[in-house]
């Protein structure tokens, strides 16, 4: 299973919207800054695909107040992992 | 060190990674919300509640609640850092587990009933006073704490000596740290080290025997550590254990030899500092004499030198086996004896031993022959296992022979003085010294002892051979007070369980290994009806008085009946104690007032007679005129160090011939493997506190046995297998961790684990020092067996009474 870190930007005066809905999301780890009157939180975001994530963020996307969702961080070891296992069954078939 | 799954820690990379690259500041935790040290709106300075470092640290509070720990800078000790004990123990502060009101039962076999703290203390009175009448003052005993308030410590055993005139006064150091006090008097003549951790960074050759300070110390071996590694040629470390530790990592060489073969060891280097002429002839001849036997018999440098030549390492390196050869022996003399300024730690594995003392004596020589002592850098320091064993017990009384402020039971005169302090008849106080610890628990499992009261300390877990002990203990004849924080092994085994305050929910003073005195004031309430101890203690003895119809109980605690509990009484206790008894003794502490200990980040190192001198800090290093107020003052000539301590007429240092001597129990064909114990960095003897500190609990949550690679191969153990540690007296199952820990034919236990199965001290041996009194749980002969593969096991912790 993939994992991303994000970061999510939005409008300071909607911050309390936007993480109470970041945090109704299934996978979805939020880390608020710890300032007050912050305008960004980091967000890890955990899947089944990386396909999914792709989901997860234009979701997020849509959330009133949010500005932009940026990815810093990708883990894809275990999906690599499962695709090559997965090759190599279609090889031995 | 904290225990992540893998996908955790990828998560928390994932989050932190995103974090620093666009400068967010975050808190992680699992779930909930995180205490952040910045929150805080109210700092109170103290000192940590675990191991005898002395760190300081102050206590964050929000809208008066605990939320962080944080190190003093400019204290001495720790300059700032904490380790990851000192840093979480707030969270012990309002643990749902705490105990909050006083129980009773009338039988053990009983539940507990919540009951009043009036009746709960006529109940202890009523207890002690009739086993007084009807059996005798010594039919009653005090079992305290090293990690016990010296105010506490102090109001204890005077109740007990004056009031109830008996010595039954003992404490948890007797386990610890005994052996080290008869060292430091035979050899110095006073208890206590001559310097202190200033001298680690002038330190050029450091030699750490028996001591895991890595993680029984870790803040302590920090400094140790940066001394090495800023000065990788210069500064040398020697490492003696039986068991490669975190602590060997630092070392030049390791010396790894038999489990009790360390007296041949110490006095095979005594040899090669005498055969190649490394002594310092000058320091000999002005400050030394020759000493044997028990009748302290002077003899010359001749006769050592002729008992020394018993030990030549070729003898010596043949006895201690392991990895030590003559030419390592000789080194490692060669290293010390040369170095500008050499530096001894050790602990529990000199201390426990069934000739600690010994060990102890053989340590000093060294520094003694060589003139490593006094001068910066140069020092014999034994660390203190708990924050207050030398403050509290050491100094205060708490042991069974000695009376507050290094004065000796049997010693008339002394024993006057106090008597004459106190205001009480000359007489009160018994002359006879009362049980040690392994004679207390032994007199209670007779019958003799009909009412203990135990404070601060969990001996059911703690004592050696602990289930011979706990028999005794059940009895239904003895009646146990427990004063604690939270359930133990030793409230299920009590009649009345008095809640006590915690750290920081009461004040008063913390001495710690290098002679430093240390207040820590209250910055919250304790919870629900628990009390201070000394509060405690101030009751129960106006009870007495009235119970056993005697004037001099109640003159024991007048001077304190009225204070006010969270300041003013323990102050006032205090004072008594610094003001009174300290006055013209060794540790005089009457500069350390309260005023002057809260004006310092740390605290003093006494002798400090006098508060303008005590703002200093105190003396860095007895014995040195010119920092030592006291070596002024008792001076007899003109040379630079006076040895003045209390012990010694002649007022020199003392070389002992002490001859090699095993342990009590080698291992033989039933019992082929030696067995030692100690501790885990997360863990603090029985984990009673750091068991309830999630981030400590979650790193290491149960004991587990080393086993050496090859006797593990040997064996057919693996990794994680369950293992079968027996001996004569009991038995555990642990699971086990292979390493290149143990030398091969010896185990390793951690001793924190309250599980049944997994509590060591059922396994180890109550044999103990004649002089010292210490038992030697470093010591003892196991066999092992693989009984499965590896089970899941549940961290466990007693949470009810």
């Amino acid at each position: 299973m993939p994992i991303g870190g994000f970061v999510v930007s939005f409008l300071p005066d909607k911050a309390h919207e936007v993480i109470g809905s970041l945090r109704d999301i299934r996978g979805c780890e939020v880390h608020e800054a710890i300032e007050e009157k912050a305008d960004s939180a980091v967000v890890v975001l955990e899947a089944k695909t990386s396909g999914d994530i792709e989901d997860m963020v234009e979701g997020i996307k849509a959330i009133d107040g949010v500005l932009s969702v940026d990815l810093a961080y990708l883990n894809i070891e275990d999906e690599i992992k499962e695709n090559k296992n997965e090759l190599q069954k279609l090889k031995r078939a | 060190m904290v225990a992540l799954t893998r996908r955790e820690l990828i998560k928390r990379t994932a989050a932190l990674t995103v974090a620093s690259f666009c400068g967010i500041n975050i808190g992680l935790k699992k779930g909930g919300s995180i205490a952040h040290a910045f929150d805080a709106d109210k700092w109170v300075r103290g000192s940590c509640r675990l191991c005898g470092a002395g760190c300081r640290v102050e206590l964050g509070l929000k809208n008066g609640k605990p939320v962080a720990l944080r190190g003093v800078k400019d204290s001495r000790t720790n300059y700032g850092y904490l380790c990851m004990k000192g840093m979480l123990f707030y969270k012990i502060i309002h643990h749902p587990d705490r105990l909050t009101k006083p129980l009773y039962r009338k039988n053990k076999s009983e539940p507990f009933k919540v009951v009043s703290w009036d009746k709960a203390i006529k109940i202890a009175a009523k207890e002690f006073a009739a086993s007084v009448k009807q059996y005798g003052n010594n039919s009653v005993a005090y079992y305290g704490s090293g990690q016990a308030l010296t105010e506490e410590t102090y109001i204890f055993q005077k109740v007990m000596r004056a009031g109830l005139q008996t010595n039954n006064v003992e404490g948890n150091p007797r386990l610890c740290m005994a052996s080290a006090v008869s060292g430091y008097l035979t050899s110095f003549g006073a208890d206590e080290p001559i310097g202190g951790y200033a001298d680690i960074e002038k330190c050029h050759c450091f030699f750490i025997i028996g001591s895991n300070m890595a993680e029984a110390h870790p803040v302590i071996f920090r400094r140790v550590m940066r001394r090495k590694l800023d000065n990788p040629d210069k500064v040398k470390v020697i490492n003696a254990d039986p068991r490669v530790s975190p602590t060997s990592r630092i070392a030049d060489v390791h010396i790894q030899f038999k489990p009790g073969t360390d007296l041949a060891l110490l006095n095979a280097m005594a040899y090669a500092i005498i055969d190649e002429k490394l002594y310092d002839k000058d320091f000999i001849d002005k400050y030394t004499t020759f000493r044997v036997g028990k009748k302290k018999k002077e003899v010359s440098f001749g006769v050592y030198k002729r008992h020394i030549m018993k030990y030549s390492p070729d003898k010596a390196a043949k006895i201690c086996g392991g990895n030590v050869t003559p030419d390592m022996i000789r080194e490692v003399a060669r290293m010390f004896a040369k170095s500008p300024a050499a530096m001894t730690f050790w602990t529990m594995g000199i201390n426990q031993r069934v000739r600690g003392v010994w060990a102890n004596n053989l340590i000093h020589n060294l520094h003694i022959l060589t003139g490593q002592l006094c001068k910066p850098g140069a020092d014999s320091l034994s660390l203190t296992g708990q924050p207050n064993a030398c403050g509290g017990v050491r100094e205060g009384g708490g042991l069974c022979h000695i009376l507050p402020a290094h004065r000796l039971v049997k010693i008339d005169k002394l024993r006057h003085q106090v008597e004459d302090l106190w205001g009480i008849p000359r007489g009160r106080i018994p002359p006879k010294p009362g049980y040690h610890t392994v004679a207390m628990f032994q007199a209670v499992n007779d019958g003799k002892i009909k009412a203990i009261w135990i404070n601060c300390t969990s001996p059911v877990q703690s004592l050696p051979n602990a289930d011979k002990y706990k028999k005794g203990l059940q009895r239904e004849d003895c009646f146990v007070v427990v004063t604690d924080i939270f359930p133990t092994r030793t409230t299920e085994v009590a009649n009345l369980v008095l809640p006590a305050a915690f750290h920081f929910e009461k004040t008063g003073v913390y001495g710690c290994t290098e002679r430093r005195s240390q207040l820590t004031l209250k910055a919250v309430d304790p919870p629900g009806e628990a009390r201070p101890e000394v509060w405690i203690v101030r009751e129960w003895a106006l009870r007495l008085a009235d119970e056993l119809n005697d004037p001099v109980i109640k003159k024991a605690v007048e001077p304190f009946i009225g204070k006010e509990e969270g300041y003013e009484l323990p102050k006032a206790i205090w004072d008594e104690y610094t003001q009174k008894l300290t006055k013209g003794r060794d540790n005089d502490l009457r500069g350390a007032t309260y005023n002057v200990l809260k004006r310092l980040p740390d605290g003093v190192q006494w002798p400090a007679p006098t508060e303008e001198f005590a703002l200093t800090g105190g003396a860095v290093k007895k014995f040195v005129r010119g920092i030592d107020p006291l070596a002024d003052k008792h001076a007899k000539n003109s040379l630079p160090y006076q040895f003045y301590g209390p012990a010694h007429k002649d007022k020199r240092l003392w070389v002992w011939l002490r001859p090699y001597k095993g342990p009590a129990e080698a291992p033989d064909s039933s019992y082929p493997v030696f067995l030692s114990t100690g501790r885990i960095i997360d863990h603090w003897h029985t984990a009673s506190m750091t068991g309830r500190i999630p981030e400590l609990m979650s790193a290491n949550p149960y004991a587990f046995v080393e086993v050496n690679p090859d006797d593990a191969s040997r064996l057919g153990i693996k990794p994680g297998d369950m293992v079968l540690v027996e001996s004569r007296r009991g038995k555990n199952v642990l699971p086990a961790r292979v390493v290149e820990g143990p030398m091969k034919g010896m185990v390793f236990v951690y001793w924190h684990d309250q599980h049944e199965d997994r509590m060591i001290n059922r396994v180890t041996k109550d044999a103990f020092d004649p002089g010292s009194k210490e038992p030697e749980f470093k010591i003892c002969a196991v066999r092992i067996k693989r009984l499965s593969g590896p089970k899941p096991i549940k961290p466990f912790l007693v949470n009810s009474v």
